[in-house]
């Protein structure tokens, strides 16, 4: 599957902030989570990342509501430093979605709509090979135009 | 204790034997207490069967159809009123109306919470109500914990009050054929004045949190969060017919659960919910918890163990002067009870060894009020007393801010004064106005 974008990973002892650029660099939601093996444990998520350290529940709840003046509620530079030192271990999901090589492109996207993500990752033989997105695959089928 | 003894048969241990192992379970939480009520009351049944005191008739007659229907009814009547944002509305314009004034804003939502208890499950209303609190808390940093705390101790009185307002209530008016209004009529002044005390206790224990300086403004829109206007008067319609129906149900000889009923096909008619959406929201758990109880202690009653219990119990309330004293330690029992352990088990297994006396002559009325005051008030004592404090404890653990983590001693400090105080003030009530209650 030449979608696919291969990325780094996460490790134990890693901080949140070494997660961050590892996603912005190659402008991905998620990275898996590997042993000093490289066997894939798990994921880290952006999203689940925000969820559990920025965005309340009740924020959530209430998000239809807010206005734009959230002083007291609002991420500020101090939460900012401490979640970016948070390490990333108490942070790993355990479900993942995975595909192979050999897989086609519209079982990746099926188990992408079951497992309600954006991306998923690309594992042969147990050793991760990189993440294919649903972007990705917008931007091959546009090569078919 | 002797005479208990020597009267007892082997069908009654056994049933016994059924029924304490099976609250063991529900208790200890070995494992899910719906589970264990329903194993337990499949086992009553086959030993009755095989023993011959209990037949699968008698277990399905002992299941107690008016209170399970009425909370059914009552749970799709709120699935109904939930998604149309109401509650958050409500909640929101109450936080604005106190006018920045932590007290103000306390006794507003406390009220609220209470008045919506009465009539629909305070569970329910505090789920919706805890998270918009926190929020609304934040905004205008103030600690959440007297408001999350306020709002479970005092929608546990507030339900305390009504034939519909807590499922003890549902199953002691309905065994006891008390209807909405006398409920409300016997019950409503002492919780007046067992809400009026706490709340004047939870200012006075939350003195320095109430005192603090409200720092922000409350940046909601609550028109946006009504989402369903044309819904929300539709439910809101067939909830006024359900409690207007309940005050003069018995003059028309309908059930509780009837009137239920009524408003729910009214609402069902005019909302037309999606049938997924409308069953989903049912707690099926609760109720087959309920129906495994009521078959467990009916085999119990069957059994002639309960009635043995009534007449030895008989002398205890004979005079009135002894009938007084066993209503006001039935009361605190119950509430002490209730305080640690779930009250619906404990109500079950009450109500037949209450209508035992009443086989014996005794003036019960007196003891099913002291019954729904115990059960009603007790869950105010500690953190696991009743389902809305474990909600507000979660809420407050969820919420990740700093200081505002209810722990179970926190609760014990300004829950079990609370507890306390009530109990006091409706035994001082109970003996003051003995006749009121008879």
């Amino acid at each position: 599957m030449d979608i696919a974008v291969k990325t780094g990973v996460a490790k134990s002892g890693m901080d949140i902030g070494e997660f961050f650029e590892k996603c912005v660099r190659y402008n991905v939601p998620g990275i898996p989570f590997c042993d000093d093996e490289g066997r894939v444990l798990g994921r880290i998520s952006i999203r689940h990342t925000f969820k559990s350290t920025c965005i309340p529940q009740y924020v959530v709840d209430a998000a239809h509501l807010l206005g734009d003046d959230l002083q007291n509620v609002a991420i500020n530079a101090d939460i900012s430093e401490k979640v970016l030192s948070l390490p990333v271990d108490d942070f790993v999901l355990e479900d993942m979605a995975i595909i192979t090589a050999a897989s086609p492109i519209m079982k990746a996207l099926a188990i992408m709509e079951r497992y309600n993500t954006g991306y998923i990752f690309l594992i042969d033989n147990g050793v991760y090979e990189g993440i294919v997105t649903r972007m990705g695959v917008a931007e091959l089928l546009l090569k078919y135009r | 204790m002797d005479t208990i003894l020597t009267s007892l048969t082997t069908n009654m241990f056994i049933a016994a034997a059924v029924l304490v192992v099976s609250y063991i379970a529900i208790f200890s939480e070995i494992i899910h207490r719906t589970s264990a009520a329903i194993i337990g009351a499949v086992s009553i049944v086959v030993l009755g069967m095989f023993f011959g005191f209990y037949s699968q008739e008698a277990a399905l007659k002992s299941i107690d159809a008016n209170t399970l229907l009425l909370l059914a009814g009552m749970m799709m009547v709120v699935a109904m009123l939930r998604p149309t944002g109401i509650f958050q509305y409500i909640a929101i314009r109450l936080a604005k109306v106190s006018n920045k004034n932590p007290r103000m804003l306390l006794f507003y939502i406390s009220l609220t919470v209470t008045l919506i208890s009465m009539v629909l499950d305070n569970v329910t209303t505090v789920i919706i109500f805890a998270p918009i609190t926190v929020l609304i808390t934040r905004m205008l940093k103030l600690n959440p914990v007297p408001y999350l705390m306020a709002e479970a101790i005092l929608s546990n009185i507030g339900g305390a009050s009504t034939l519909v307002g807590d499922p003890p209530n549902i199953m002691i008016g309905s065994a006891a054929g008390i209807n909405f209004s006398s409920f409300l009529f016997h019950m409503a002044p002492p919780v007046l004045l067992v809400w009026l005390c706490t709340i004047a206790l939870l200012f006075l224990l939350f003195h320095r949190q109430l005192s603090e300086p409200i720092g922000g403004t409350i940046d909601l829109d609550e028109k946006r969060a009504i989402k369903d206007e044309k819904n929300l008067k539709k439910g809101l319609g067939a909830l006024l017919v359900i409690v207007l129906l309940f005050f003069i149900h018995h003059r028309f000889h309908l059930y509780p659960a009837f009137v239920t009923f009524i408003g729910l096909s009214l609402a069902l008619m005019l909302i037309q919910p999606k049938p997924e959406e409308l069953f989903g929201e049912v707690n099926w758990s609760v109720l087959f918890f309920f129906a495994g109880l009521f078959v467990i202690v009916g085999g119990v009653e069957a059994s002639g163990l309960l009635h043995l219990i009534g007449k030895e119990l008989a002398h205890m309330a004979s005079e009135p002067q002894m009938l007084l004293k066993a209503a006001l330690l039935l009361m605190w029992v119950s509430a002490l009870l209730s305080a640690v352990v779930d009250n619906i088990p404990f109500t079950v297994a009450m109500i037949p060894i209450i209508h035992g006396l009443d086989d014996n002559g005794i003036n019960i009325s007196p003891l099913w009020w002291a019954l729904a005051i115990g059960v009603g008030l007790g869950g105010n004592g500690t953190h696991i007393g009743a389902t809305a404090n474990i909600i507000v404890v979660a809420e407050s653990e969820k919420s990740g801010i700093e200081g505002a983590r209810i722990t179970p001693l926190q609760w014990l400090r300004i829950g079990l004064p609370a507890m306390f105080a009530s109990l006091v003030v409706t035994s001082i009530a109970f003996v003051l106005f003995f006749e009121f209650f008879q």
